[in-house]
């Protein structure tokens, strides 16, 4: 029994090696970032859990039969054994949620993760006494998930489930629908699971509707909320149909063209594919979610016949049919190219100011927006994205919220990319008619962008 | 009770609802339970199968509780309205249903979306539904499983077998599913490659589609697995066998078996089969052989007689991909006792083949691997006798394997263009066949030409898989000289109990070559 007490020390000693493995909060963006900056937790968060596969020639790469997850506390030194919730199996990665207890104390601590064999960690992790952030889920007090044909009318009351609430009060979680505050009035702990429900109400009146507005509450994270003054159907970005919601609400498809700078492609798009596309974060800066590129079925789209360009400088095309879809017409224009003004990418800029960008304004239709990107030349680290209307003619990017999540080693440098296009939820659209007799939704992606080499003084030393 | 708790949190979790997926595939023509886009004419025949993507990899259907009933519904892409599936029965797997498309459904993408009794979603499946898409039912995946064809007589009718062929003059049926919105007029049974009249197609069951024609009376093409298939515009189905002989009490048989034992094999009984096979060759990793000595049933009696295709059918290039259906019925085997070891003699020496128990058989494949056994020239194999098989030799003659003359001017092709490999025909015999292999990918499959062994040449049409290959930026290329499955080198044994085994020898001679090309 001692001999076997030992051998489990052994393992779990924080020394066995360096396969690396990362922590978040499940409610939050996943960037990929293998010791990247501690993750701070509140008990009773929800987790995702990566290992490093690619570093080991790892059962994992075979699919792991068990894993299991500890957390040693610094603070107390006492050691915890997390309840792993769920797990997938992708080839030759691992991805497992699991819960910090809700006993576990506030500070530092380290994470460590097995799989099978395999060890990996320990991550250092801070225990904070709350940090909660929404997942994509919304339901009104009986229970009715928020959907598209039936959105979240103004004043009502809804509950948003999320995690990482931890130890936090109403009164210690604000929120904003677009650009308004909401008025949180409860929040619930659910220990088994680690998903924590939220009840707040709406504004009496939105400032801002649509089936897609963005939605924060604790973290700045967005997530988004179909909500309308009077309820039921939401107006879609496409201009869907009622029965064309209700498909995408029962977990079903539309048939979505899109023409862009990739070429035309027509596929069969879920809620979820339509949401990452059209959703558009409110003006100003957010961290960008790292989006992995979901599954899509294709369908067949016919040959494209190019027309010549009118005198506003609209393009139009005509596509032939195809198995799937009847031949169809597009029309879009293009923006005017960003014009920087007053701009020298050579001048080293200070990280600890915030750096206004300034182009000219003029020629640009409502509905263009200039989104700037910040991200580091190298290595896979999450993008600061700001926004502005493409008339306003300037922009601000506060470069001390990026340089202090992210810190520059000397030498480092950033890329700078300026876009200019269409908001997402304010796009050209066509009609798209299915070879069955259905009807489809078409869009295009419009945009023209500018590329920047940065270099900051003073980085990290 | 364990798997109860986890599907429980699984469907507690956020993005839970993402696990529980649908995969359809028509049930003759499609790989089971496999993800991607399935064409389907209306009313075919399918196979649904709701899946858990589960704990660590684990794929599971849904819990038993929920097989009591399920439903499952088609929904057209764009349109407001639905169509029921009808459910008929769970296949093999408690997790795979057979189900039939109704006839009803529109042309165009769609979705079917599988529901348990508790009105759990599976799904949704992305399916495109065509006009026709067809299916021959046939008794196994592969090519040479013979299909379910039927003879129409003043009675009634009865299944075509290899002791009661179909005959010139006859009217047959042969079933499937898929027919979908298909006209008579467009629709071709081609049996060894000829297109017979038909006389009728259309519904026969609910799930069942039936195509009657005629063995034209002055048909010369006979064999006991002749390919057959059905073109449908430029659609073909799978291809199944099937038996065509003047004699209507049997067909000719490429292993030579007697009507008795063709009559045992038809009544799902099993004859002896003698195979002995020799591979390897330059390039190759090791030299073997092979005595697979056994009782055999119907299914496995096709597989080793091969199909007996025509010239122009054997030689030609065709895309082979990775994946199959996985249905089939396969007979049980017996092995047969032929002593303790037999023994191969000539070229460079002897070889010795031990009895082997995995595989069943005698085997010769020593540690370190051989490389220069099989030399060209007269061999013979013998066997001492067992309590199966009386002593045999069976003499017989190997050819060289295949060099390819001109290998150099391939490797240095500036452009992709149609290329003729050449070697020496001279050095083969009739009945030898040489096969090129292209490996593409594991999704584009691999491009497979076959030339008579005497022509000496061979055109690779690498123009029509540049498209693909230009994706892959390599390919490997194997060649091979095999000896042609319908016409194998006979021989026969005799048994213990009374009568003769039949015997062939198979050599498959070949060269690898990793051919790396940059696009």
């Amino acid at each position: 029994m001692i001999r076997y007490s030992v051998l489990f020390l052994l393992l779990w000693s924080p020394a066995w090696g360096d396969n690396l493995f990362r922590v978040n909060h499940a409610a939050l963006p996943d960037y990929g970032v293998f010791n990247g900056p501690v993750e701070r937790l509140a008990p009773g968060t929800l987790i995702d859990l990566h290992p490093e596969t690619g570093r080991s020639s790892s059962s994992t790469c075979f699919g792991a039969q068990s894993v299991s997850v500890r957390l040693h506390s610094l603070a107390t030194g006492k050691d915890f054994t997390l309840p792993v919730l769920r797990g997938e199996y992708v080839p030759c990665e691992v991805r497992a949620q699991a819960m910090i207890p809700s006993d576990a104390p506030l500070g530092a601590a380290e994470l460590s993760f097995q799989a099978d064999n395999d060890l990996y960690g320990p991550a250092k992790i801070e225990i904070v006494a709350t940090r909660f952030a929404p997942f994509q889920d919304f339901r009104n007090t009986s229970g009715f998930p928020v959907s598209l044909s039936s959105s979240a009318p103004a004043g009502q009351e809804l509950i948003v489930r999320g995690t990482g609430a931890g130890s936090a009060k109403p009164g210690d979680l604000s929120g904003t629908i677009g650009t308004q505050p909401v008025e949180v009035m409860a929040v619930t702990h659910t220990d088994a699971s680690g998903i924590d429900e939220v009840r707040f109400r709406l504004p009496a009146s939105l400032d801002w509707t649509g089936c897609y507005v963005p939605f924060r509450l604790g973290e700045p994270q967005t997530v988004f909320l179909a909500a309308t003054n009077e309820g039921g159907l939401c107006p879609h970005p496409l201009g869907l149909n009622p029965s064309q919601l209700a498909a995408l609400d029962a977990g079903r498809s539309i048939a979505w063209v899109e023409y862009g700078s990739g070429g035309l492609s027509a596929i069969y798009a879920s809620a979820s594919i339509l949401r990452a596309r059209f959703a558009q974060p409110a003006e100003g800066c957010s961290w960008e979610p790292r989006v992995d590129s979901p599954a899509t079925t294709k369908l067949e789209t016919g040959k494209i016949a190019f027309l010549e360009p009118d005198s506003q400088g609209g393009n139009s095309l005509q596509v032939g049919a195809s198995k799937d879809l009847l031949p169809f017409s597009i029309y879009y224009r293009n923006p005017a190219p960003i014009q920087l003004r007053s701009f020298d990418p050579a001048v080293p800029l200070d990280p600890a100011k915030d750096f206004t960008i300034e182009w000219n304004g003029s020629g640009y239709e409502w509905g263009d927006v200039v989104t700037a990107r910040l991200n580091p030349g190298a290595g896979s680290r999450p993008t600061l994205a700001c926004r502005a209307p493409a008339r306003n003619g300037t922009m601000k990017i506060p470069l001390a919220v990026w340089a202090t999540a992210y810190p520059l080693k000397p030498g480092e440098g950033a890329d700078l990319v300026v876009d200019v296009g269409r908001a997402a939820d304010w796009p050209f659209t066509f009609d798209v008619e299915l070879v069955n007799g259905g009807r489809g939704a078409g869009s295009v992606s419009t945009s023209q962008s500018a590329w920047l080499s940065l270099s900051l003084v003073g980085g990290a030393k | 009770m364990k798997r109860a708790i986890l599907l429980l949190l699984l469907a507690s979790l956020p993005g839970a609802a993402q696990n529980r997926v649908l995969y359809v595939a028509h049930y003759d023509l499609d790989p089971i339970a496999q993800p991607g886009l399935v064409d389907l004419a209306p009313g075919t025949a399918i196979y649904l199968s709701p899946r858990v993507l589960g704990f660590m990899g684990i794929t599971m259907g849904p819990e038993a509780k929920d097989l009591a009933k399920v439903t499952a519904t088609i929904y057209p892409l764009g349109l407001d309205t639905s169509y029921p599936i009808t459910i008929d029965s769970p296949y093999q797997s408690v997790y795979d249903w057979y189900a039939i498309l109704p006839a009803t459904v529109p042309i165009g993408p769609a979705e079917i979306v599988l529901y348990d009794v508790n009105g759990v979603a599976y799904g949704p499946a992305p399916v495109r539904i065509v006009r026709t898409r067809f299916g021959v039912d046939s008794r196994g995946p592969w090519a040479y499983s013979p299909a379910y064809v039927g003879r129409v007589l003043p009675t009634g009718g009865e299944w075509v077998k290899l002791a009661k062929p179909a005959v010139p003059g006859d009217t047959l049926w042969i079933t499937g599913t898929g027919l979908g919105l298909a006209t008579l007029n467009e629709i071709r049974v081609e049996v060894g490659g000829v297109p017979m009249p038909i006389r009728s197609a259309g519904l026969l069951a609910p799930d069942t589609d039936q195509i009657l024609f005629d063995v034209p009376k002055d048909t010369r093409l006979f064999g006991c697995y002749l390919p057959i298939e059905v073109r449908i515009g430029d659609q073909v189905s799978n291809r199944g066998s099937i038996p065509v002989s003047s004699d209507p009490a049997a067909c000719p048989h490429p292993l030579g078996l007697s009507v008795e034992e063709m009559k045992a094999l038809d009544q799902n009984n099993s004859v002896p089969v003698l195979l002995f096979s020799i591979g390897g060759g330059p390039g190759v990793v090791r030299e073997w052989a092979f005595a697979d000595f056994e009782v055999l049933g119907y299914m496995d009696v096709a597989m080793r007689s091969g199909l007996q295709l025509t010239d122009a059918q054997e030689y030609s290039c065709s895309v082979e991909l990775s994946s199959q259906p996985q249905r089939a019925t396969i007979i049980r085997v017996r092995p047969l006792d032929a002593g303790a070891a037999l023994r191969l003699q000539g070229g460079a020496g002897n070889a010795d083949l031990t009895s082997s128990r995995v595989p069943q058989g005698y085997a010769f494949d020593p540690t370190p691997p051989a490389l220069s056994v099989f030399q060209p020239g007269d061999w013979k194999l013998s066997g001492p006798g067992g309590a199966d098989l009386s002593a045999f030799e069976w003499p017989f003659v190997l050819p060289p394997p295949l060099e390819i003359l001109n290998l150099d001017a391939l490797k240095s092709m500036p452009a992709p263009a149609d290329f003729e490999i050449r070697w020496n025909g001279t050095l083969y015999r009739t009945g030898d066949k040489v096969t090129v292999r292209t490996q593409l990918d594991s999704v584009n499959g691999t491009l497979v030409c076959a030339s008579d062994a005497t022509s000496g040449r061979m055109q690779l049409p690498l123009t029509r898989i540049w498209p693909l290959f230009a994706t892959s930026g390599s390919a490997q290329l194997t060649s091979q000289v095999a000896r042609r499955s319908a016409r194998p080198l006979l021989s026969s044994a005799p048994l213990k109990a009374g009568g003769t085994a039949r015997g062939m020898v198979v050599y498959e001679l070949g060269s690898q070559i990793t051919w790396t090309r940059v696009p």
